[in-house]
């Protein structure tokens, strides 16, 4: 599925948008870990100090945060969008 | 400079005269509406809110707060106060930058003009003196020679200069006013009334002095933890790390277009697709910016100076390719050239335009072109940047299509006999928050007292997860109470006059210390939060007695009756009646009117 960074996390990434294979069935919180394992400097956006899912991050799949959502339950499939901010807002 | 002298030095200045007095602005009005914001609405309101706003009669506050120009952060603004020509409601608006730190520095606190000249003048202040001087020499030229005059005449150290372009001279009600930096008095047309009176600049020549407060270490110590937070880099104003210093506001772009918010071709879509990235802050970044200019006493340089490096503006260097002007003349026209739309916001600059009213204009007449609305020869294609440009200076000195749209879109699409095709709130259009994605900003623009506005309750800031509220931007329930919170908080940092965006860092019991160190006298969040109540009533009062009553509070049908198709808001639409019915509830008024009870509760009456 692809997977589209924006603003301070993108230069972590490196890549505006990345492809990742997710096995059938996955959730939000499974991505979240291989977005961890995969580019460590991302851990402290992702997790709080319990680890949780960080309010230093936004993750949005089909444009809605998975806040809304189910949280780390989110359902994930291959034709979903999935866009990871960090907290972003201005005037 | 004694910061809890504040308000002793109001400088009205009778411009068919020629002459000026020095007055204290009340005790009892400093005490209960704090400054800036609060303080000229007050003016405003003893001037009598049936004044007609392009006429000499009507009164053009410039006022400080009491922290403008001090050492906490993100205290250089200033605040312009007067009766709008394009809503007819009670208007202010906030620049950045050093010209009110100047004005502070310069010994004044506020300028009430009023009267017309009789001939083109600017006022010049230094070392606690105002004069009135002729600026025929000025007049007629854009902002950016005014500024070059002034800086050849005056020299460029310690020099600010704000001041009007010919939309300002011609009467354009949307017309802006703006210094050195680029910085505006953007909403509202508050040039236009500089225009009516003549009034071409205020130039200020002052260097930096240090506040005098009762307790100096309490001073020191409450400044090094507002900039502890600031500088925290878990908030997005984090110098160099957070989203809003890395990119600016048009870090916004992408996620307002993720989240199906980003209003497109007038707001007939709600995100603009691949669009958005090559509009987008982080575009921006990566390709033509060049410096990250900032304002007195703030670490976070949220401006972005860029350079145009191909097409037909090559070589424009510009500040600032700002969220808001990037969506009214990036998504909202359809045209996804970032070098256009730079060369569109540098336009708004010297001409003297609100770019979100501009962009909002063009937009309503691209799809009035489009259903054939518009009379032959004067169409405008949906993202025709040439001709763009072309219509945006025949706009400004009001020439072909160009002097129905100086009116703003309301009236021009009023014109046309299509009201419906302006997204317009009271008269003015709406900023860059599809309201069928964020349903608070949504309320928020209804409820402004200045017409469509993002900046009266930016509940944004909680809708898109920056300030730890819950807050669904798709749930309209609870968004009444949250709204009112936010305005009131918002209206209080406005007459201190800090940055919105200190809000991204602060909050009540934080302007609350800053407030009562520097004037030395008690103050807690409460206070806060009902100071702040106070002054959003106080406007709400002016405008009731102004004529805007029941009914005045509404959204454009579009927001309320034509759902989103776009990912993220895909169904929904504005739930503006019950969200009306809770914020009244909140706010304890009758379908938008302030009720007696409530002014002499508030100290009003």
């Amino acid at each position: 599925m692809k997977v589209s960074f924006y603003a301070t996390l993108r230069p972590i990434v490196g890549e505006r948008t990345v492809e990742l294979p997710l096995p059938e069935g996955a959730t939000v919180g499974a991505l979240v870990v291989e977005l961890a394992r995969r580019w460590p400097a991302l851990c402290e956006h992702l997790f709080d100090d319990e680890g949780r899912l960080s309010r230093r991050v936004n993750l949005f799949v089909d444009g809605r945060n998975v806040r809304w959502l189910q949280g780390m339950e989110t359902p994930l499939s291959p034709d979903r969008t999935v866009d990871v901010f960090p907290p972003v807002a201005g005037g | 400079m004694k910061l809890r002298d504040f308000g002793r030095a109001i400088a009205h200045v009778d411009l068919a005269r020629g002459s000026y007095e020095v007055r204290p602005a009340p005790e009892d009005w400093v005490r209960k509406y704090i400054g800036a914001r609060g303080l000229g609405v007050r003016y405003v309101l003893e001037n009598g809110p049936e004044v007609e706003p392009l006429s000499p009669s009507n009164l053009l506050c410039f006022m400080n707060g009491p922290l403008t120009g001090s050492e906490v952060s993100m205290s250089g603004r200033w605040a312009c106060v007067t009766k709008s020509p394009l809503t007819g409601t009670v208007t202010d608006s906030h620049q950045g930058g050093w010209t009110g730190a100047r004005l502070r520095w310069a010994g004044f606190d506020g300028l009430v003009f009023e009267g017309a000249a009789e001939s083109p003048v600017y006022a010049y202040i230094e070392d606690g003196t105002l004069s009135l001087r002729d600026a025929s020499e000025v007049w007629g030229k854009g902002i950016h020679a005014t500024v070059a005059f002034f800086r050849e005449r005056y020299g460029e150290k310690d020099l600010s200069v704000t001041a009007i372009g010919p939309a300002g001279e011609n009467g354009v009600r949307f017309a802006a006013w703006l210094n050195e930096d680029d910085r505006a008095f953007g909403r509202g047309g508050t040039g236009a009334v500089g225009g009516v009176k003549r009034l071409k600049a205020i130039v200020i020549r002052a260097g930096l002095r240090k506040s005098d407060v009762p307790d100096p270490d309490a001073w020191r110590s409450v400044r090094r933890e507002m900039l502890e937070a600031i500088r925290d880099e878990a908030n997005i104003t984090s110098p160099k790390k957070g989203g809003l210093s890395v990119y600016g506001t048009n870090v916004l772009m992408n996620i307002t277009n993720s989240i199906g918010a980003l209003g497109t071709r007038n707001s007939q879509q709600t995100a603009f697709g691949d669009g958005a990235e090559r509009i987008s802050g982080e575009y921006v970044e990566q390709n033509i910016l060049v410096h990250d200019p900032t304002c007195h006493a703030c670490p976070v340089a949220c401006k972005k100076e860029v350079e145009v490096v191909e097409g037909p503006w090559a070589g424009l260097r510009m500040e600032s390719v700002e969220y808001e002007p990037a969506w009214s003349l990036g998504a909202n026209c359809d045209n996804d050239d970032v070098s256009a739309v730079a060369k569109l916001i540098d336009q708004c600059n010297d001409l003297g335009l609100d770019p979100i009213e501009l962009g909002n204009a063009l937009s309503m007449w691209m799809e009035a072109t489009e259903r054939g609305l518009v009379p032959e020869g004067q169409g405008l294609a949906w993202g025709d940047t040439a001709a763009m440009v072309a219509l945006t200076e025949a706009i400004a000195v009001r020439q072909g299509a160009g002097e129905v749209l100086a009116e703003g879109p309301a009236r021009a699409a009023a014109g046309i006999d299509h009201p419906e095709l302006a997204m317009a709130v009271k008269g003015q259009a709406v900023p860059a928050y599809d309201p069928r994605g964020l349903k608070g900003m949504g309320l928020g623009y209804a409820t402004s007292n200045r017409g469509a506005c993002h900046l009266r309750a930016y509940v944004a800031a909680a809708e898109l997860g920056v300030v730890p509220i819950e807050a669904d931007p798709l749930e309209w329930r609870g968004k009444g109470a949250l709204v009112k919170t936010f305005q009131d908080l918002h209206a209080f940092s406005d007459s201190l006059d800090l940055c919105k965006f200190s809000a991204f860092a602060e909050g009540a019991e934080h302007y609350a210390r800053q407030y009562e160190v520097a004037m030395g006298h008690p103050c807690s969040a409460d206070d806060v939060m009902r100071a702040g109540e106070r002054i959003y009533n106080l406007e709400r009062y002016y405008n009731n007695l102004a004529g805007f009553g029941r009914g005045s509070d509404t959204l454009p049908p579009r927001f309320t009756e034509e759902p989103s198709t776009q990912a993220g808001s895909a169904g929904h639409v504005s739930e503006l009646a019950p969200m009306l019915e809770e914020y009244y509830a909140a706010r304890g008024w009758n379908a938008g009117v302030v009720p007696d009870a409530k002014l002499r509760e508030l100290e009003i009456l």
